[in-house]
């Protein structure tokens, strides 16, 4: 039915029985959640036992990049599928410029001192991983965070579909591939790194990741936006 | 251990009129500044379950990049409904 | 104590979502909804593996970050359909003259 508005909405009536039935499932989860037992902990004693073979000293990088390698190489797989997935949304007419075509001032200087801090701040987020919180994702977050500043200050955005660009979005998988090769010819088991290498192979993984990370979370941004030209009413 | 259970329950009072803000508003530009928020607020609760890394992972890629990626597809629907709207009022006008 | 009071919010969360997921019309309270619902889902995981103090469970971590991470892939993918649909959904409508209830 239709509002005052000229909005679709579904009958009160329905809203109503959907609003109790969900109430009640909800009070009955909840009722049956503070009756479980609380769970043991056995997972931490586990990884700290393990954790000087791994090469880290951070549980949390260890675990998703050495005992739970292969978990990380199929989420990079499906990262992989996302960016091959966006990328025929991106604007077709976009142009090769790029240089900074902003004349505000606030955020023209906003723009020149925030992007370096930014690709600093990356940098030491994944070299920080391996003993505190840190990591591939949050650095390539961070770097996904500095193209957008860069794109909504109007700095013109090369196309993403050449040689180059696509080789960023494989950049991981490729990368992870290499280190499995290499590791099986060491220790000729399956994603078994050398225990001497691991560390060192775990932050060559984490490079790659962050630029792919980086590069796949810019495009779905970039795809999403189209183009919104200054002054004419060009939907994408 | 009063104190920190407060601090707690505060912070759930937040985020659950933050969630109920950003769901149920009717006009979509204040539901998507609220979720923003929400993931803000979230943030702030995996530090309190002391799990660091998702909470930097949450800010940036949950409030931050979501959120662009939410302002970025409403100005583009927004701008598609104008040009409908006039061709639509051309139309009437040509009748 | 803690762990209790933000699993019980984890689950309200979750049903808020669902039922903004089901009444509200429009792409974008969807996509909304189901990003909260996923939120609720995360403060779960993390809520049961909070033990005490520098002894967490960084496996459930690992599963909260890269579920995250999917989850606005996910959303990127909703957002990309749906502004590429060329007719305005139904609730976008502001004015229409000739449609039945």
């Amino acid at each position: 039915m239709i509002d005052a508005h000229g909005a679709t909405v579904l009958k009160s009536s329905y809203v109503l029985l959907i609003a109790l039935t969900i109430s009640v499932l909800t009070g009955g989860v909840i009722f049956a959640l503070l009756q479980t037992p609380a769970p043991q902990n056995i997972m931490y004693d586990l990884v700290q036992a393990n954790i000087q073979q791994s090469g880290v000293t951070n549980p949390v990088t260890a675990v998703l990049l050495n005992f739970r390698a292969y978990d990380t190489f199929l989420e990079f797989a499906v990262f992989f599928c996302v960016s091959i997935a966006s990328l025929p949304y991106l604007d077709p007419s976009v142009s090769d410029a790029s240089h900074l075509e902003t004349k505000d001032g606030p955020l023209f200087s906003l723009v020149k001192v925030l992007v370096p801090l930014t690709i600093l701040l990356a940098g030491y987020t994944l070299w920080v991983g391996s003993f505190k919180p840190g990591g591939a994702f949050q650095a390539g977050a961070l770097l996904a965070g500095c193209g957008l500043l860069l794109t909504l200050s109007n700095a013109g955005v090369t196309k993403m579909t050449g040689f180059w660009w696509r080789s960023i979005f494989s950049m991981s998988l490729i990368f992870f591939i290499l280190v499995i090769g290499f590791s099986y010819l060491n220790t000729h088991t399956f994603l078994m790194y050398p225990t001497t290498l691991s560390g060192s192979l775990i932050l060559f993984i984490e490079f790659a990741a962050t630029f792919s990370v980086a590069a796949t979370l810019y495009l779905c941004y970039l795809s999403v936006r189209g183009r919104v030209v200054q002054g004419s009413h060009r939907a994408g | 251990m009063p104190i920190n259970l407060l601090f707690d329950g505060l912070l759930v009072v937040l985020i659950l009129v933050l969630a109920s803000g950003a769901l149920f508003s009717t006009n979509i530009f204040n539901g998507i500044v609220l979720f923003i928020s929400l993931g803000l607020a979230v943030s702030i609760a995996w530090v309190r379950l002391y799990a660091i890394d998702v909470a930097i992972a949450e800010v940036t890629i949950g409030a931050g990049l979501t959120g662009a990626l939410l302002l970025g597809a409403w100005k583009r629907l927004e701008i598609k409904k104008s040009l409908h709207s006039s061709i639509s009022n051309k139309e009437t006008k040509n009748d | 104590m803690q762990a209790e009071l933000y699993s019980v919010c984890a689950v309200i969360l979750f049903a808020l979502g669902l039922i903004a997921f089901l009444v509200k019309h429009g792409v974008f309270h969807k996509v909304l909804a189901l990003n909260v619902m996923g939120i609720g889902v995360f403060m779960l995981l993390l809520a049961t593996s909070a033990f005490y103090p520098n002894a967490i469970d960084p496996l459930t971590h690992g599963m909260v970050l890269t579920g995250i991470v999917v989850a606005v892939a996910g959303s990127a993918l909703a957002l990309n359909l749906a502004t590429q649909v060329d007719l305005p959904s139904q609730s976008d409508e502001i004015t229409r003259h000739d449609k039945p209830d």
